[in-house]
């Protein structure tokens, strides 16, 4: 009996202590429900042709996850295709203010509505200590990693980009090109959330999928560079997981990989 | 396209006896999708979103699609296209088209019959400032099954998969004036000539207003096409009893001097070969190996296109650093190109080293992707049948192995392993009489591997 109230007390404060956390972020409505799903925020910001881009950038870009990604059969099992099966979802007046907005709390959240990535974008004329100019902003929550592994500096990226002038915003926009970098965060997430569910084959799969996308980016920024390390060793720990689970009877035990990397043929 | 004229279909007797060739559609309304339930492939292209939410627009354009789409197509035999327009101003989705059509929603509406194709195509533009981008996406699908390649080996078959069934392409950027005038010859162009003249007496085809046609001759850029009401059943309709009289022919190839609407949108000579793919490799509509040939080759030929105008409309203006918006068109143009050159009665040498080198090329656009190495690999097995010696065979079993190890659920890869042990073991048909013995060590490892395939069993957490 005793315990109990002490759990209920703990959940009590928990839920009291989140309060003013939870306040910064409208919750998104859509988010429940079965599936893994990426959040796709209400991007908003300085009126420009900047932002109209920016949208319809992050709409193309998924888009492209999906229909690229999307397998064939309607329940995927006869086909060999590895496919990572994501539903988007809109959640409108919601803007995280940065990496802080993601609370342990809110992360837990987000991860037990199988959510594997949140997205939001903003636009902002540049300080006025600079020339003028635009900042343009987005932000990726790879929620699995930020609740599962909070230490890691890699589960809240921010990208930014900043122009002095709007003359040329494609060229701005060119260095936030979503089609790609939707797909590398979504594997990511899918693949870290696949792991803590012990999921190793799937796991692995996408992990080493994300991995080679992010090898495949040229000149990657110091937070690629990061972020590619993070996931070999993810990567490399799913096998090493998977042979010392003794109800693991998956491939992983045949081919016994280390590296993701495999000769091109 | 001058001197090119196809005599499709003869241009008398009952229009019954086509319905499953040719046949075109147009205005129906997305919710209700409709398609050509007896043709191998039909090409369902959607509205094309446009900034100004101008839905008479957003159709006018899908039809110059579709029609310069079944013009392109015909060639193939057992086709349709249907252009479905928006319906009291809701927007089309393509995934609820798509689930309508495969029976996965309900809809009061056509099904696909079984084994039968559809190829999804829609578009949209949008405005930035001054500037519009345009993005053309294509999905397509047969039946409720994944398309895949199957190779006979020994007593068992390899079977790939391919890495995916749509694309989004690339945006890309499109001045005003460009569109301006694509839109103006669609409005011009929707009009049917008593003879294939732009001087010929004509009538314009009402806007919104559902119809069907059959295609009954192409010369040049021209369709002869009968057209009949959309609610009349296709099997009664009788070639003279065009809703039009004697106007008959339509424009079916959209370009003027400054563009052609498939080097602005390449996607369409995507559309063509993907369909060639699909009606070549269907055993019901495919006809002698002669055709088949044909077929494949100007399906590849079109595949070619396609890459070649995205790399003139794209790689060249844009940054490198957008490659990766290319790769999955890429890879899935190269993997159809590679599929169809294995699905004539000819799979030599050459045909299977020119598949591989296809299928190697998509491995390198999609490093991490098991499917593009897995076909590679099947073709390396049926390649090592023929070498001396059993090392290659060997090399690409352990290639295969090692494509597990990135993708270690993936079922044709470990299918395709144990189809390659059991090969080499020599329990799945004669091994090359002029291959040296196996060692002990190597009968032993290959033997312990397909024992342990054999156990592989799923695991979704203890």
């Amino acid at each position: 009996m005793k315990r109990m109230s002490i759990a209920w007390l703990s959940v009590a404060l928990a839920a009291f202590a989140c309060l003013p956390c939870s306040a910064q972020m409208r919750p998104c409505p859509g988010v429940a429900g079965p599936g893994q799903k990426v959040l796709i925020d209400d991007i908003d910001g300085a009126q420009s042709v900047v932002l109209g881009l920016l949208k319809q950038r992050i709409d193309a870009g998924l888009a492209k996850l999906q229909l690229e990604t999307r397998a064939a059969s309607p329940s995927g099992a006869a086909s060999g295709v590895d496919a990572v099966r994501v539903r988007a979802v809109r959640c409108s007046d919601r803007h995280p203010a940065d990496s802080a907005a993601f609370t342990p709390a809110i992360a837990r959240e987000l991860n037990n509505n199988e959510v594997v990535l949140e997205v939001w974008a903003e636009t902002a004329p540049l300080p006025a200590t600079e020339a003028p100019g635009l900042r343009a902003l987005v932000g990726y929550a790879l929620v699995p990693l930020r609740h599962y592994v909070p230490t890691s500096a890699q589960g809240v990226v921010i990208v930014e980009s900043k122009a002095s002038s709007v003359d040329s915003p494609a060229d701005l926009l060119a260095l936030l090109d979503q089609s790609g970098t939707l797909a590398i965060y979504t594997a990511v997430g899918s693949g870290v959330r696949l792991l803590y569910a012990e999921d190793f084959d799937q796991a692995r799969t996408q992990l080493c999928l994300a991995l080679a996308r992010l090898e495949k980016i040229r000149n990657p920024s110091p937070d690629d560079a990061d972020l590619s390390q993070a996931v070999r060793d993810m990567a490399q720990d799913t096998v090493r997981r998977a042979l010392a689970s003794p109800g693991y009877h998956g491939a992983l035990r045949l081919a016994a990989p280390v590296s993701c990397t495999v000769a091109p043929l | 396209m001058t001197g090119f004229a196809l005599r499709c279909l003869a241009a008398v007797g009952l229009v019954a006896s086509m319905t499953a060739t040719h046949a075109g559609m147009m205005n129906a309304p997305c919710d209700r999708p409709v398609v050509f339930r007896d043709a191998a492939v039909n090409v369902v292209v959607l509205p094309f979103a446009l900034p100004t939410q101008n839905s008479r627009a957003a159709n006018r354009l899908a039809q110059l699609v579709q029609r310069e789409t079944l013009r392109s197509v015909a060639k193939f035999g057992s086709v349709a296209s249907v252009q479905l327009g928006e319906s009291d101003d809701r927007a089309c989705v393509p995934a609820e088209v798509r689930a309508k059509l495969l029976g996965e929603q309900p809809t009061s509406g056509d099904r696909l019959a079984p084994g039968r194709a559809v190829v999804l195509v829609w578009g949209r533009i949008v405005e930035s400032g001054d500037q519009l981008y345009s993005q053309v996406y294509v999905d397509f699908v047969r039946g409720r099954s994944t398309e895949k390649l199957e190779l006979p080996f020994g007593t068992d078959r390899l079977v790939g998969p391919l890495g995916a069934q749509g694309f989004a392409g690339p945006q890309r950027s499109m001045d005003r004036a460009t569109l301006a005038r694509i839109d103006d010859f669609a409005r011009r162009s929707n009009v049917l000539y008593e003879s294939p003249d732009e001087n010929a007496d004509r009538v314009t085809i009402p806007p919104d207003v559902p119809f069907s046609y059959y295609v009954t001759e192409i010369r040049g850029d021209w369709m002869r096409i009968v057209v009949f009401p959309g609610s009349v059943p296709p099997g009664s309709v009788n070639s003279e009893q065009n809703a039009f009289g004697k106007k008959q022919w339509i424009r079916a190839v959209a370009a003027e001097p400054e563009w052609t609407l498939r080097k602005v949108w390449p996607e369409i000579a995507f559309v063509e070969g993907v369909t060639g793919y699909l009606v070549t490799s269907d055993p019901k509509a495919a006809g002698t190996a002669a055709a088949r040939a044909t077929m494949a080759a100007a399906a590849s030929r079109a595949l070619d296109e396609f890459q070649e105008n995205l790399h003139s409309n794209g790689l060249a203006r844009e940054q490198e650093s957008f490659d990766e918006r290319y790769a999955g068109a890429r890879a899935v143009a190269l993997e159809l190109q590679g599929a169809l050159q294995l699905l004539g009665i000819d799979r030599g040498d050459a045909a299977l080293r020119a598949a591989r080198a296809r299928f190697a090329e998509s491995s390198r656009l999609r490093p991490g992707n098991a499917e593009a190495r897995n076909l590679t690999l099947m073709t390396d097995l049926v390649l090592a049948r023929q070498a001396d010696s059993p090392e290659p065979a060997l090399k690409a079993a352990d290639a295969l192995l090692a494509t597990l190890g990135i993708a270690p659920s993936n079922v044709a890869v470990q299918a395709n392993l144990r189809v390659a042990y059991r090969w080499l073991l020599g329990l799945a048909g004669p091994r090359p009489p002029a291959w040296r013995v196996l060692t002990a060590d190597e009968r032993s490892h290959l033997a312990d591997m397909l024992s342990g395939l054999n156990q592989v069993a799923p695991y979704r957490g203890g």
